[in-house]
């Protein structure tokens, strides 16, 4: 006999991410249970990621703190923040650009959830991938820094449209710059009103109080 | 560049949705892609090239469909499609839009020749 053959199409009309945002789900939800609030941190390599929360951890003794590290490959920003006597532990995601749910969830058995405060999450350094990768966190922070110049939000606008606050870091250094901060600042309005922006030399702790009561008000909220 | 992942899984649910049909050739896979997805097209072809080379999708051709954003102006409520930033207001002039839609991401059709009995 010989065999028919249909073309048809068949509708699917499924989001692509929907098994990391499943996973993200699910993470949020553990993490409602344990009253932690979540932190996901996003930048380009070198903005200063590490050493913001250096200084975050520092000048917030009073709250348990602990920290996931997402790089592709050295457990070298882990041991930074495991002198400070926090709990961490890196991921090497072996040359993927971002973290995803997934790799999140695999790591939280490692940690007494419940006795957590805040539970931060340094994401890969990459401006484009980690913007479409929810983790669960309550709040995604951008952090830029002013010597990758004055011109990044509007070359990554998704980067602002997907987070909650953006800090631009290195202020310190904008006497040898020629850049337009007023610009920068015009910018990420442009592409997000009223998203919370805050200057910061974290290495200089500039900056870091106003950040710390951004963190605690809106851990508050929880 | 994720566009590898995305690749990976717009197989998976095209898989699992295929799954209770009798495949001769898959013909196309059509995905929406929003201007402000974060997504590079030619990547997204790439991946998809490299990924598609034997098995099930073997000469599969991937369709991006991508629909403009939606962005409503913060000034004068003014409702505008763009494709970039820069945004200036058709209206008012305003450069401060409230994003409504331009962020899709997903998997809508797959076309296909069916073996039948």
């Amino acid at each position: 006999m010989t065999k028919l053959v249909n073309e048809m199409e068949l509708k699917i009309e499924t989001e692509i991410l929907s098994k990391n945002n499943e996973l993200a789900e699910h993470n949020r939800k553990l993490f409602k249970q344990n009253n932690l609030w979540v932190l996901n941190v996003v930048g380009s390599p070198g903005a200063g990621k590490t050493s913001l929360l250096e200084t975050l951890i520092k000048a917030m003794p009073d709250l348990k703190i602990a920290v996931i590290e997402g790089d592709l490959a050295t457990a070298n920003d882990a041991e930074r923040i495991r002198a400070l006597g926090t709990p961490v532990i890196q991921i090497n995601t072996q040359g993927g650009c971002h973290l995803d749910a997934k790799m999140i969830a695999s790591v939280l058995p490692v940690f007494d959830l419940e006795a957590l405060d805040i539970l931060i999450i340094e994401n890969v350094g990459n401006l484009v991938c980690p913007c479409d990768f929810d983790l669960g966190e309550n709040c995604r922070m951008l952090v830029l820094s002013t010597p990758e110049g004055a011109d990044k939000p509007q070359k990554y606008p998704n980067a602002v449209l997907t987070s909650d606050a953006v800090i631009i870091n290195k202020t310190d250094l904008l006497p040898y710059l020629k850049i337009d901060i007023g610009k920068m600042l015009n910018d990420i309005n442009a592409i997000k009103k009223d998203i919370p922006v805050f200057l910061a030399a974290a290495t200089e702790k500039e900056g870091i109080e106003e950040i710390c009561k951004y963190i605690k008000e809106a851990k508050k909220c929880l | 560049m994720h566009e590898a992942s995305l690749v990976e899984n717009i197989l998976f649910i095209a898989e699992e949705n295929l799954k209770p049909y009798q495949i001769k050739q898959v013909n196309s896979i059509k995905v929406c892609i929003g201007r402000f997805a974060g997504v590079m097209e030619d990547a997204l072809f790439a991946a998809f090239e490299a990924a598609t080379q034997e098995g099930l999708f073997k000469g599969a051709k991937l369709q991006i469909n991508k629909p403009l954003a939606q962005v409503r102006c913060y000034s004068c409520g003014n409702l505008d499609e763009i494709d970039h930033f820069p945004y200036q207001c058709s209206r008012c002039g305003s450069n401060m839009p409230e994003l409504l839609t331009g962020r899709e991401l997903y998997l809508e059709a797959v076309d296909f020749d069916e073996v039948g009995e």
